[in-house]
């Protein structure tokens, strides 16, 4: 399996998104198939589809105070009642798509990043603010429309991913547990 | 070639390993889960958020009595020990307090007023003594520490990345590039630029989010610089640590020789300043 990391213009609306306008590079981990393999090595998964009803939505975003936007919920049972979910937690500037595994007991077993988005500022796609990067000469270009493969920068905080998690543990406690 | 690449939030930020062989996926997720499991190993043993670390229970009582160190930690406390002498304290583990102060990191109860500095720790071969209570903070060196164990796990018959959250180590790093978060457009866009060394480390000021602070030694204020460093050396440990003395050191040159590093400033209008 050949995996490459993706900068795609996608169009912000239509995901249903409508942060800034401007690029979004993606970068794709493992499957869903191989986030199972990972973080449920070995157990049988099933999957139960979970349908939120609008009360339960609006239940778990007062206990948790993360906005639940999403009433479809991914998930699979394992044959020994644990969970394992694939959901979509929305940041500052970034999307990310996760596959978190939760024991029998609720408590987060692992967490696996799906695909990863980050967008742009509009700035990048402003002619004059890309000038100042060209004709710099050799080993000096800037990169924004190709597979980006490594990058190095000020520590990107994982922060966001907290409140996913939280959400998900909520909706554990009050719909999953007795599903 | 095949390939793998694989991502978790760890070390409070999201860590990416990148691995291409001649191997079916399930060797290669197999080897790459390995390595996260180092990860988090010294995630454990280091974290100063988390009371139960190897590393809290030193800060808990060290000035009490000798307390046994895992080789791990020896490790890593024994080079930012070096890298704080050669630095003159510009690089200190010793300044937590401040950042606890400052609400950056947590407290977990009576964290010291006095000032320290690193001269207060006795690292022996197999335990640690401070001449009084301190808070040692490794968040400036650690995560090299282990993005360096997870490379080594995976092994150098595969070609491997682990980027944690911008600092890196790549197996086959001759003739690559690689990319650097520029410090115009809120670190959006990045620079490429080839790979001089096994590891690569990136530290900035100005775009790290709200909770994160650098702070001078010295002054114990928040450094205010507007342009970003970056380290290239044989160790992402090493890689990591510099970075910070690149920013607090007016002439930080003798110091990156000392380690066998390279070191690089970008400034806002994106222009790259070799040290």
């Amino acid at each position: 399996m050949q995996r490459r990391s993706l900068l795609k213009t996608i169009l912000l609306a239509a995901g249903g998104f409508c942060v800034t306008s401007g690029q979004v590079f993606a970068k794709t981990y493992l499957s869903v198939e191989q986030a199972q393999k990972s973080l449920c090595k070995g157990a049988s998964l099933r999957p139960v589809p979970v349908k939120l009803t609008k009360e339960q939505m609006k239940s778990i975003q007062a206990a948790c105070k993360v906005r639940v936007r999403n009433s479809d919920m991914k998930t699979w049972k394992t044959g020994d009642g644990g969970w394992f979910i694939v959901d979509q937690i929305i940041g500052k500037h970034e999307f990310i798509d996760i596959a978190v595994a939760l024991s029998p007991s609720g408590k987060v077993k692992g967490i696996e990043v799906l695909e990863y988005r980050e967008s742009y500022g509009h700035e990048v796609a402003n002619p004059k603010w890309l000038a100042q990067f060209i004709g710099r000469g050799p080993g000096k270009r800037l990169e924004i429309d190709k597979d980006i493969r490594n990058i190095s920068g000020a520590t990107l905080s994982s922060v966001h991913i907290t409140e996913g998690i939280n959400r998900l543990t909520e909706t554990w406690a009050q719909v999953l547990r007795s599903a | 070639m095949n390939s793998l690449r694989q991502c978790r939030p760890l070390l409070g930020t999201y860590v990416e390993i990148h691995l291409a062989a001649d191997e079916d996926d399930d060797c290669l997720l197999d080897r790459s889960l390995a390595a996260f499991e180092e990860i988090s190993r010294i995630q454990r043993l280091m974290s100063f958020h988390d009371p139960e670390s190897e590393l809290s229970r030193i800060n808990a009582s060290a000035h009490l009595a000798e307390i046994p160190v895992s080789p791990d930690m020896r490790r890593v406390l024994s080079f930012a020990m070096a890298l704080a002498e050669a630095s003159g304290g510009a690089f200190d583990p010793t300044i937590a307090p401040a950042l606890v102060r400052r609400g950056v990191l947590p407290d977990h109860g009576s964290c010291p007023e006095n000032p320290a500095d690193w001269r207060s720790i006795h690292l022996g071969d197999e335990s640690v003594r401070f001449d009084q209570a301190l808070r040692l903070d490794l968040g400036g060196i650690a995560k090299g520490y282990a993005v360096d164990l997870a490379l080594a796990v995976i092994g150098d018959d595969v070609e491997a990345t682990v980027n944690a959250g911008g600092d890196l180590a790549m197996t086959h790093w001759r003739g690559r590039d690689v990319e650097i978060r520029t410090p115009a457009s809120d670190g959006r866009a990045t620079l490429s630029v080839p790979m001089e060394n096994r590891a690569l480390a990136t530290s900035a000021a100005y775009y790290l989010e709200s909770e994160h602070v650098i702070l001078h030694p010295g002054n114990l204020k928040p450094l205010e610089r507007k342009d970003s460093a970056s380290v290239f050396a044989s160790s992402c440990m090493a890689a990591d640590a510099l970075t910070k003395v690149v920013l607090l050191l007016p002439d930080p040159a003798p110091v990156l020789r000392r380690f066998d590093a390279q070191g690089l400033v970008i400034d806002l209008e994106g222009t790259i300043v070799r040290l």
